[in-house]
């Protein structure tokens, strides 16, 4: 065998994407062939399209060794921002996306401060702002929901290339992840998150500000929540006030899954896509058995726990 | 030599600063709405903190220690329907709530293993935790509440002793045994070392798996107590409750003093946390705002806590440079 084969065999996304795969044949097999349906697989990808955006954000700030648990009600209380931007005040659809973009920005620079200036543990920062966020959701959104009708934007949701099949979503989603796989393997910006996450005072000492990264990181992240929560908001044609919550955990799960370790410094956006499909084929493998949805959040743990299992096995196998 | 007069001393405590804001709460919300400071709104707010009071107390020990248990909720969650299923078989009131006790144990244990064995950071292994035990709950029951039958049990969840709630006695009694356990035995001062500094406290010969272990299965042991009490007092154990209460107490304990990083903070502190987080909230509703204010007001109370904090742990580092030079 090739030296280069064995070289692709022993990387640690091989072995993801072996899984990928037998998951794929066993819900293919349990599911008699209706997994492969054309409309099944557009499900898949619309479930994938929303966590993606939250897996690239949760990602890269798992490699830089931090992590954001706001991000899931930043992007819903951005999508509702958009929504009363289209709907009450009857502003052009990019407008609108940009001011939830910025909401997204605002609270990223926001989470950022109150870790580096402020000196807060990431995670009871960002434990705050969810909270916040969570209760301002709440607040413009009236308790429930705030109805989009906007061409432009359930376009942007709803149509699909192919016959019905690929929806643009999924292509800007796509697009998305390889421009951010990009940057963070190829570029000097990538290099510089990985040694922080590494070993942080050596990147500090060899001239990277980490300050300046971790702003960029968390702004970079709430920006992409914004755009979740828009996406979800647009295929749904409202902004509800649950929105993408319950997402946040899958982009970590995903994130971890592709392995992105939490002793920072490692993992990739091959890795975290390859983690993404895997999680969502499973999610949408366990409905289609007819699986109770409760189940389903005990295996969306478990599955987290398992990724964390492998992580530490993998940790190992390193050093 | 700098003048300590105690009452120098008791000023300038983190605690006073925190009994002072409360009684400008308590005074700011009397004049909004009279009803405010009366007994039976009063009572509200004892019955309303005795939870997240309850789960706050073991929480905080994890937090001393430096490993947050984001578990707790979700553990209450199930303790209490499985208290309620127990009596529901016809099991008397006492084995029920131990075999409630002993199954907050396990899940206590299962999350020390996993933070153990596998070296997995606390706060995503019982994030994870959380999501499989809540899970449970929810297929357990099929997602509908169930009841508690047993008279005396629930007599104890709406009782009143000396006309305050027997839960807030329960959650009083917690905070003052724990409270002591922390500042005064070995024990207490083993958790804050390792919460300080824990290569220090490796090296000083502490057994940081014991400690986390015995940490772990007390703070969900507590959880469960917590679940229990609650269903005893609702009458019923529904998949849902206690969910994000534990947060409260996180932050009540936060405004109190307990610092995440670990190694600060005490149970007096994290009480008066509790009071003043519970009287606002409940003076946010009696001034007629709605709970998704009140959600708003916690997360951003708890930014002005620890901006406090901050502010504090820059002063004291300056005052103790200038003592030193």
């Amino acid at each position: 065998m090739g030296s280069s084969v064995k070289r692709v065999m022993k990387r640690k996304e091989f072995s993801l994407v072996i899984v990928l795969v037998l998951i794929i044949v066993l819900f293919g097999i349990l599911t008699k062939g209706k997994f492969f349906k054309p409309l099944n697989i557009r499900n898949i990808l619309n479930s994938m399209v929303i966590v993606a955006f939250l897996t690239i954000g949760e990602g890269m700030l798992i490699i830089y060794g931090n992590i954001d648990l706001s991000a899931g009600t930043v992007g819903t209380l951005s999508a509702i921002v958009m929504a009363h931007a289209v709907s009450t005040f009857g502003l052009p659809w990019w407008l609108a996306i940009l001011m939830a973009i910025c909401c997204g920005l605002i609270t990223g620079f926001i989470n950022a401060t109150l870790i580096t200036k402020l000196n807060f543990q990431p995670f009871i920062a960002t434990l705050a702002m969810k909270s916040v966020a969570e209760g301002l959701a709440d607040v413009f959104g009236n308790a429930s929901a705030i109805n989009i009708e906007n061409k432009t934007l359930s376009w942007i949701g709803n149509y699909k290339f192919a016959n019905n099949i690929i929806p643009v979503s999924v292509v800007i989603a796509l697009v998305f992840i390889i421009v951010y796989g990009i940057i963070l393997a190829k570029s000097k910006f990538g290099r510089q998150i990985y040694l922080c996450g590494g070993n942080r005072q050596a990147a500090f000492l060899a001239g990277i500000n980490p300050v300046k990264t971790c702003y960029i990181l968390f702004m970079n992240m709430g920006a992409l929540a914004a755009l979740a929560g828009c996406m979800l908001a647009s295929r749904v044609s409202s902004a509800t006030v649950t929105g993408v919550n319950s997402n946040q955990f899958s982009g970590v799960t995903a994130a971890i899954l592709g392995g992105i370790s939490f002793g920072g410094g490692t993992g990739g956006m091959v890795g975290a896509f390859i983690g993404l499909l895997l999680l969502n084929c499973f999610n949408n493998g366990m409905t289609l058995i007819g699986m109770d949805p409760y189940w389903q959040t005990v295996a969306s743990g478990a599955l987290l726990l398992l990724a964390l299992i492998i992580d530490y096995y993998n940790n190992r196998k390193r050093s | 030599m700098e003048k300590t007069t105690s009452f120098h001393k008791v000023t300038s405590s983190k605690s006073f600063v925190l009994i002072l804001v409360l009684v400008l709460v308590l005074v700011v919300f009397w004049l909004i709405n009279p009803n405010y400071l009366g007994w039976q709104n009063i009572k509200n707010i004892l019955y309303a903190t005795s939870l997240s009071g309850t789960l706050a107390v073991g929480i905080g020990c994890m937090l001393i220690s430096g490993s947050p248990d984001l578990s707790a909720g979700a553990v209450g969650m199930v303790g209490g329907i499985l208290v309620a299923m127990l009596l529901q078989a016809g099991i008397p009131w006492v084995p029920a709530l131990l075999i409630t006790l002993v199954f907050g144990a396990v899940a206590g244990s299962i999350n020390a293993f996993f933070q153990l064995r596998f070296n997995m950071m606390p706060f995503i292994s019982t994030l994870a935790m959380a999501s499989v035990w809540r899970g449970l709950g929810y297929v357990v029951t099929k997602a509908q509440s169930v009841s508690v039958a047993d008279p005396v049990f629930t007599k104890l969840g709406t009782a009143t002793l000396l006309g305050i709630p027997v839960p807030f006695v329960i959650t009083l009694i917690l905070y003052i045994v724990y409270g002591i356990i922390l500042s005064s035995t070995k024990f207490g001062r083993r958790v804050y070392m390792i919460g300080g500094n824990r290569t220090a406290a490796e090296l000083a010969g502490i057994n940081i798996k014991k400690m986390r272990t015995i940490l772990c299965i007390n703070c969900s042991v507590i959880a469960s107590l917590g679940g229990a009490i609650l269903a005893g007092r609702m009458h019923s154990a529904t998949a849902g409750s206690v969910i994000g209460t534990e947060f409260d107490g996180i932050i009540a304990s936060c405004l109190g003093g307990i610092s995440f990083g670990g190694g600060s903070g005490g149970m007096v502190g994290a009480f008066i946390g509790l009071i003043l987080l519970g009287a606002f909230k409940n003076g946010l509703s009696c001034a007629g705002l709605n709970t998704y204010w009140q959600i708003v007001a916690s997360g951003l109370l708890l930014i002005v806590a620890l901006v406090v904090d901050y502010i504090n742990a820059q002063v004291r580092a300056k005052a103790m440079s200038k003592k030193i030079a």
